[in-house]
């Protein structure tokens, strides 16, 4: 019997966007729809004394102008954990960005205008850009009250630990064992510290959303991973029901976590609410760059070891720069504290993660969630100690990984897939044991370098639900609130519908994201949608089929268990009806549909450290080979390997270009991305400042290693993938860059100047006669 | 007549257009708002990324910094035009089958990037797409499927000759 | 928001000529565009006269006096179009090399050299080179023409030695002699390069007659180096490969780079060694291999 598991299918959305019809957010025409812009606050802390807007209303094409003052609202702020940003800055602006008024004019030139007749009065106060300066005793408090939408529902071993009149926003706690006892019996002691930067997703599409104020209801196309979030957000702000809120979610040129239209549609909102028009609020280039960024974080982290490479403690410190406004910055802190002990058996653990309030960009969710970070921290000082017990990196790595069953943390899911064969097949990919040739020029030196990472995949708390229906033709249309942000999920859970149902692919249709029409999903975040709406569709697709069986059964009178779905029809002994021959049997009237629901929740276990069972292990080993320019600094990777685990691809050739892609990602954090500050502003808000990837950079030997270990909860033993591809990058090349010069960089992206520097800022020398 | 209005007389995708537009009109204005041809973005607005590519005689261009009036007795042709009788350009279906496009918000302007580079070099290297294709940015594949992408365009393109 | 402007096209060099005598500050010219209409998307330009060139006749020649050994090119001939011609291919191979890391194919497709020169943008590739080439600025007014030496045609940060009225017709680059190797080399971590030099040497009876040492990048406009050449005359390659480090340091030395967001002062420094450093070295092994 055939199946699609496991094949290329075309996407569903491939024709439109490589034809141009594919319509984003930013390509629909509304009639009578105005522009929106927004002013921005030019200080990093600054309290707002006056603000007066009534010059910029009067301008021609000017249709409104918002402003604390005339903005009416049920509450005036949103956020994820901590709802703490206000729509329009009250009573002072947090950060060089931040929006203190917002413009509706007929078109781009006039809302300008109108943003430069506003006249505002600001109050400098004293800033703090950094973690470090937040934590002084003397820093100011850039939130006199921190409001939390919901207290953090830890389980055992970790818990939550509220500061008072700190900058301190969310602290985790999360232990295992006597961490200090750990440490007594540990021959060697190492404790390191090391920084990742702050930097900025980039998604091609840049934020925009579009809103419709119509009566008592609003219609809103935002490019959001999380639609039903922003529908609860515009519920909360404005007082309305959900029932009144709609939310589309039109094509999405790129997500990666950036909370994408999480304040344009609440401004888009606002401004329809206000003109009863149509409005589109457009962020450019560089305002993407201001509305949120990656937390930069430091991490220092304390490890004993026995004498044999054996890891015997782990003590973390996690400190997170969660910009004014914290997004999901608590969560990412909460993950890159659970994450910091890494894939190994440590029996003593402790973690303190911490994320503070600082006046610079917002930062937020980012592809990796910590993960990253707490991996160049861990697997930076895993060569460290290699190094100091004269032992190969791979073998310590071998002597410690968890293997498949083992347990990550009391309670939590066990390790599902081959840790120790990936590191092999790494290993030999990377040729590990290859004595590669020196450059004859000793201005260059060349050096291999290993990653062994993994993130607790598939989110917390999610809900998902689907639903499945099959038409009387015996077509079916899939409705399911997974965004298609790139990662081919709606081509996907097609799969799984045409899989369950039998059916071809193209007898399956994905309905458009409504949420007037689509059943709840929690978000597409987390490398989840797999697992969790999977199961959902995989469950709704079931009971279609399921109740189809039982229809059938009824209308040929024989017991259910004779009657069989098998290539799209219906079979009963030797006799088969068709599925529209089928479907008109059942239902008398022309007509008549199957309803097939199925939905998906993570349930809170009280005994895992995060309150819920990790769904499955997202894995990111990498391997890089340099080749480091001492007169320059310059770093070239000449080799990328990446190793994960899909548990099973249910489609290959997105799987391979998610783990490439996230692999690119790290690439660029590791080399040259970073978000850069100059007198309390960004100063780098553009692509000449702020350097992303190019073909250029793609190593010359570039690979992922896609493993079907089967051990994913997903439909057919599949899991996510998605972040697992930059979990390993940075701690790869910078082991790479000390296996090739013999200097620990303890802080990325490895710039020329930085890596020069730290190699102690080698001479230009004449070179010796070759 | 304003005196800021020029006149525009240019093929779009192989039709002839006379228009009048204001002098200081961007190219990627008058294809999105004007002529409603949305397939063309903008992303990064100052000519690095790629995403507003258009040919202009043929040669890839930035249309978000280009005025309108510069394609005056030209030949522009945007991602419409590609495959105008709904059918599939052989560089369109190669894209499909080898993962060129994730999001898709890059795909229009590098699609129309390696159709100008095929229609000079029928046979490219892989060195020389990936230095050629190096204009344009993407942030969701990582570039490896691209260059397949375009190779196997290069293939299709070769065997229907 | 880009203002409104009128918008000139003439078809003559007379008629620009005229266009600017008349308008003065108030207009500015236009080739490719890739700079003036993205500081105007910026808000950092604007001006109420545009003087479009591209209808001018004689404008788009490139052509190789092969009696006087100069290429001519014309002002409204692009990157792109240099970076393929067979001629420049073999007479200027440097230039071809030169053009095709300039900045990417779609602005080289549109921006012309001259427009590139006439921007003088100091993180620029061109002006190093054709330093090195002791390149020519031809230009064009009412009030007759002007021929300027390219060191002398860039005055400073985006500052050229052009008069209000004038426009640049020609860029003419002689051939390098026989017996002259030279290179070309950027240092581009980000978006524009950081640094580039161009070096040459020519030989005779073993030792160097003519070095040419440029600078770019590194200063508020491309330079030669002039201490570094006049002390590196008449040496052998084995004498100047044994002060290279010397050299490179020099010229280190001798350039006024600006701290930014890529680099410290210092370390631009360093990179301007190792660029004169590398080379030097290469030039040194082309005259080997050439016997």
């Amino acid at each position: 019997m055939s199946t699609v598991i496991g094949e290329n299918v075309p996407r569903v959305d491939g024709q439109e966007k490589v034809t141009g019809r594919a319509l984003y957010t930013g390509d629909l025409k509304l009639a009578g729809m105005v522009q929106g812009k927004v002013l921005r606050c030019p200080y990093a802390h600054a309290r707002i004394r006056r603000i007066d807007a009534r010059k910029a209303e009067t301008l021609p094409g000017v249709v409104a102008v918002l402003t604390r003052d005339n903005l009416k609202v049920a509450t005036p702020y949103i956020g994820a954990m901590i709802k703490d940003q206000p729509v329009i800055a009250l009573e002072k602006a947090r950060y060089a960005g931040d929006v203190v008024a917002a413009v509706a004019a007929l078109d781009d030139a006039v809302a300008e205008e109108a943003l430069k007749a506003i006249e505002v009065d600001y109050e400098e106060l004293p800033a703090v850009m950094s973690v470090d300066d937040a934590l002084s005793p003397t820093a100011p408090l850039i939130h006199e009250r921190i409001e939390r939408s919901r207290p953090p529902a830890y389980g055992r071993g970790a818990s939550y630990i509220a500061h008072e009149h700190s900058n301190i926003c969310h602290h985790f706690h999360y232990e295992r064992g006597d961490v200090n006892e750990g440490f007594r019996q540990s021959d060697l002691v190492f404790e390191d510290e090391f920084v990742y930067p702050t930097a900025q997703h980039y998604p091609m599409e840049p934020t925009i959303s579009v809103a419709s104020y119509e009566g008592d209801s609003v219609t809103v196309w935002s490019p959001s991973q999380a639609p039903f979030a922003t529908r609860q957000e515009i519920s909360r702000v404005f007082g309305m029901p959900l029932s009144r809120i709609r939310v589309i979610v039109p094509h999405v040129g790129g997500g990666y976590g950036g909370s994408k239209g999480a304040l344009t549609s609440i401004l888009a909102v606002a401004l329809s609410r206000h003109v009863r028009r149509p409005v589109r609020v457009a962020f450019s280039a560089d305002e993407n760059f201001k509305t949120i960024c990656q937390p930069q974080i430091k991490v220092v982290i304390k490890t004993g070891v026995k004498k044999d490479g054996t890891f015997v403690a782990r003590q973390s410190r996690v400190y997170l720069n969660a910009g004014a406004y914290v997004y999901s910055t608590p969560s990412v802190a909460e993950k890159a504290g659970y994450r910091s002990h890494g894939p190994y058996h440590i029996p003593y653990v402790l973690t303190d993660s911490y994320a503070v309030y600082t006046n610079t960009v917002p930062a937020g969710a980012f592809r990796g969630f910590g993960g990253h970070q707490a991996a160049f921290a861990y697997e930076s000082q895993a060569d460290i100690i290699a190094h100091r017990l004269a032992m190969d990196p791979v073998e310590l790595r071998r002597r410690n990984l968890l293997g498949r069953g083992e347990e990550y943390a009391a309670g939590d899911t066990p390790i599902d897939c081959d840790l120790k064969g990936m590191l092999e097949e790494l290993a030999v990919a990377i040729e590990w044991d290859k004595k590669e040739e020196p450059p004859k020029d000793p201005r260059f030196k060349r050096g291999k370098g290993i990653a062994c990472a993994v993130k607790d995949g598939g989110g917390s708390g999610k809900s998902a639900s689907a639903t499945v229906r099959i038409m009387s033709d015996g077509s079916a249309v899939l409705s399911t609130g997974s965004v298609e942000i790139g990662q081919g999920v709606r081509t996907t859970m097609l799969q799984i519908t045409a899989e369950e149902l039998t059916l071809p692919t193209d007898r399956v249709e994905v309905a458009a994201l409504d949420t007037h029409t689509t059943p709840f999903d929690h978000s597409t975040n987390a490398s989840s949608a797999t697992v969790v709406m999977g199961q959902a569709v995989q469950r709704a697709a079931q009971d279609a089929r399921q109740q189809l069986l039982s229809a059938a059964a009824s209308t040929l009178s024989v017991p259910v268990e004779e009657v069989q779905l098998r290539e799209g029809r219906i079979i009963v002994k030797e006799k088969g009806w068709s599925l529209p021959e089928i479907m008109r049997l059942c239902f008398a009237n022309v007509g008549g549909e199957v309803v097939g629901r199925g939905s998906f929740n993570q349930i809170r276990d009280e005994n895992v450290p995060l309150g819920q069972r990790s769904p499955f292990w997202e894995v990111g080993f990498g391997g890089a080979e340099v080749e480091v320019d001492e007169w320059t600094g310059a770093i070239r990777i000449l080799k990328y390997v990446s190793v994960t685990d899909a548990g099973k691809m249910i489609h290959p050739v997105h799987c391979r270009g998610q783990d490439e892609g996230a692999a690119m990602f790290g690439i660029g954090l590791s080399l040259f991305e970073e978000l850069l500050y100059e007198d309390g502003k960004l100063a780098n808000p553009n692509l000449i400042d702020y350097r992303l990837p190019r073909f250029r950079d793609l190593p010359h030997s570039f690979a992922s290693r896609i493993r079907e270990d089967a051990g994913g909860p997903g439909p057919y033993g599949a899991k996510g993938v998605g972040e697992g591809g930059i979990l390993g990058v940075a701690p790869a090349v910078c082991n790479a860059v000390f296996n090739a010069t013999g200097v620990r960089i303890r802080q990325v992206p490895l710039k020329g100047e930085r890596v020069w520097r730290a190699l102690g800022q080698p001479a230009v020398k004449t070179p010796v006669r070759q | 007549m304003d005196e800021n209005l020029v006149s525009v007389r240019f093929r779009l995708n192989g039709q002839q257009l006379a228009i009048q537009v204001p002098s200081q009109e961007l190219l990627i204005d008058l294809i999105r708002d004007r002529l409603g041809l949305t397939g063309t973005k903008r992303s990064c607005d100052m000519e690095i990324c790629g995403s507003c590519t258009v040919l202009l005689n043929g040669k890839a261009v930035s249309s978000c910094t280009l005025f309108a009036f510069d394609v005056d007795g030209k030949d522009v042709l945007t991602i419409e035009g590609l495959a105008p009788d709904g059918g599939l350009h052989p560089i369109q279906e190669a894209f499909i089958q080898y993962g060129g496009f994730q999001c898709g918000f890059c795909t229009p302007g590098m699609i129309l990037l390696a159709k100008s580079l095929l229609d000079e070099k029928q046979v490219p290297t892989e060195e020389e797409i990936r230095e050629y294709m190096d204009a344009n940015l993407c942030r969701c594949t990582g570039y490896q499927m691209i260059i397949e992408s375009v190779a196997a365009a290069a293939e299709k393109l070769r065997r229907n000759t | 928001m880009i203002s409104p402007f009128v918008l000139h096209q003439p078809d003559s060099i007379e008629a620009v000529g005229s266009l600017l005598s008349r308008y003065g500050s108030d207009a500015k010219l236009l080739a490719g565009g890739t700079e003036l209409i993205l500081l105007f998307k910026l808000g950092l330009a604007s001006s109420p006269h545009i003087i479009d060139l591209k209808k001018v006749a004689g404008l788009s020649r490139m052509e190789f006096d092969v009696e006087r050994q100069v290429l001519r090119i014309g002002a409204l001939v692009t990157h792109r179009w240099i970076e393929q011609s067979p001629v420049v291919k073999d007479h200027f191979p440097l230039l071809v090399e030169m053009e095709r890391t300039l900045a990417n194919v779609r602005i080289r497709n549109v921006g012309t050299l001259a427009g590139n020169l006439c921007f003088a943008e100091p993180h620029a590739d061109p002006g190093t080179l054709l330093l090195a080439y002791g390149a020519k600025v031809r230009a064009r007014s009412t009030r007759g023409e002007r021929l300027f030496d390219l060191a002398d045609f860039f005055v400073d940060y985006y500052c050229t030695a052009l008069a209000e009225d004038e426009v640049v017709t020609t860029i003419e680059v002689s051939k390098l002699p026989p017996n002259f190797s030279a290179v070309y080399l950027r240092f581009c971590p980000a978006e524009r390069p950081m640094a580039n030099v161009a070096v040459g040497v020519g030989w005779n009876d073993g030792v160097a007659r003519d070095v040419r040492l440029a600078l770019g990048c590194v200063g508020s406009k491309p330079f030669r180096v002039a201490a570094v050449e006049e002390s590196l005359l008449g040496k052998t390659a084995g004498e100047i490969a044994a002060e290279s480090a010397r050299v490179a340091g020099e010229a280190a030395r001798l350039c006024d780079p600006l701290e930014d967001l890529w680099g410290s002062v210092e370390y631009k420094r360093q990179v301007v060694k190792a660029l004169v450093m590398d080379g030097l070295s290469r030039v040194l092994r082309e005259n080997k291999t050439n016997g």
